[in-house]
């Protein structure tokens, strides 16, 4: 079962601002396949909004009196290109803000999978300046039915599913959702549904697997 | 997602239910003003003339509209950066980088879509995180294919949040009991993590990390979705 109150404090901390680059990424992705989501977090910004509006006259900050001479002086001198912006393929199921942390020149077809011990394929992704160090972006992909060996989490695990689906003993979970495991005691094998299943993941701390030999060769073969 | 429903039926919705002669009488008997009770006033006045003001520095690039929104916004975005901890001079580079946004940005804006201040809130945050960390915020694709497909099958008309989202939000939050709704302004307007919540106000963290989420549960019914295809999600 997904714990909305988890996700939606991330979508409050997403529309105060008060994310890290790897957390925001999730959420961004998130919002921008779940139109529910998406309602949640504009209701959380324009929250923010009559915040501001309702500052009180006296409580109001004045900028100093250049300060709009500054901005219109701005305006007038040749601004640098912005960014192409990317837009997603039609048929892409990888956003391009996650491409982004792919090596190399990638597509989605010729991303290079790494089997897992426990036979998951995954992809790390460069996790981007201004993270904590210990947070790890994932791409994951499991073929259709197949199933993890069961794990515990030695930390928090954020999990959007991007293609497909999976399902544990707790829900099921299909593309757009997020799923948030912050406690340790939670022990699931995930099962991918019949189409498959692709996801990103962000991690702070590794998985724990039942068993001692997915464990063991796991230590040694770190994606 | 999966919306776990708290109430024991709430589809069909009473307003959909197979009721004919309650529809009929419904149909008959003038509305009261109890029955429109439930209707969201139409937005502010206040708010009206801002959509119109940055509609109007989109459309024709119109000075004096977008020095009467810089007035009425700068120094109470700045107030808030200040109590977001920025330092002064900080506060005004952020407040300069946010205006010249808006005013690139404008042309994009649409009020059908979201309330002036709104677009602007969201402008200043990803202003403010950019200026402080020196990277981009990671912001959300509007225009993703994925979304059109997902929005056309089970989604609302309106994907935004309406302003009958929004007056429930905002009802769910005055309902909130004090100690709540005190934690989630500390949260969400002044940046503070939960252990710097539990530090300063003394309430242990499984505490405020339990409150806050009551809090949250208790909001949720401002995002009551209207469809069973979002209820099933």
């Amino acid at each position: 079962m997904i714990d909305h109150s988890l996700v939606e404090m991330m979508l409050m901390h997403y529309a105060a601002g008060h994310l890290r680059p790897t957390e925001a990424l999730l959420v961004a992705c998130h919002v921008a396949l779940n139109p529910l989501a998406r309602r949640k977090l504009e209701a959380f910004e324009a929250m923010g909004a009559k915040m501001i509006c309702e500052c009180p006259e006296e409580d109001a900050a004045p900028v100093s009196k250049d300060c709009f001479e500054k901005v219109m002086a701005r305006i007038e001198s040749p601004a640098p290109p912005a960014p192409a912006h990317i837009p997603m393929q039609q048929d892409a199921a990888i956003p391009p803000a996650v491409m982004k942390l792919l090596c190399g020149n990638c597509t989605e077809r010729s991303i290079r999978w790494q089997k897992l011990p426990s036979g998951v394929e995954a992809v790390s992704l460069h996790v981007p300046a201004g993270s904590p160090c210990r947070h790890r972006l994932r791409l994951l992909r499991l073929s259709p039915h197949q199933q993890t060996p069961a794990h515990s989490h030695a930390g928090r695990e954020v999990t959007l599913v991007l293609q497909g689906g999976f399902s544990d003993h707790a829900g099921s979970y299909r593309a757009g959702d997020l799923i948030v495991i912050d406690d340790k005691a939670f022990v699931h094998a995930p099962r991918a549904g019949a189409d498959g299943c692709l996801c990103l993941m962000l991690t702070d701390a590794p998985l724990l697997f039942r068993r001692v030999r997915i464990w063991f060769f796991g230590f040694f073969k770190r994606v | 997602m999966i919306a776990v429903c708290t109430k024991p039926c709430a589809w069909p919705p009473e307003s959909l239910a197979f009721r004919p002669l309650a529809r009929l009488k419904q149909l008959m008997v003038p509305a009261t003003p109890q029955d429109t009770a439930h209707i969201p006033a139409a937005a502010s006045p206040q708010t009206q003339t801002h959509n119109a003001l940055l509609a109007a520095v989109g459309a024709r690039q119109d000075r004096d509209a977008f020095r009467t929104l810089f007035e009425y916004y700068a120094p109470r975005l700045k107030s808030y950066l200040l109590k977001n901890g920025a330092a002064e001079a900080l506060a005004e580079e952020i407040v300069q980088n946010t205006f010249v946004t808006i005013w690139e940005k404008a042309a994009q804006y649409d009020p059908q879509k979201a309330a002036a201040s709104t677009w602007i809130f969201t402008i200043a945050r990803n202003r403010r995180i950019d200026t402080l960390r020196r990277e981009k915020y990671v912001e959300v694709d509007s225009d993703n294919p994925a979304l059109e497909r997902a929005a056309t099958t089970d989604a609302p008309d309106d994907a935004y949040a309406d302003t009958a989202t929004i007056e429930k939000l905002r009802a769910a939050i005055s309902a909130l009991p004090e100690e709540q709704a005190k934690l989630l302004r500390m949260a969400f307007f002044e940046d503070k993590t939960h252990q710097a919540i539990a530090d300063e106000t003394r309430i242990p963290l499984g505490t405020v990390k339990s409150r806050l989420r009551l809090a949250l549960e208790k909001l949720r019914g401002g995002f009551t979705p209207r469809k069973k295809t979002e209820e099933s999600q």
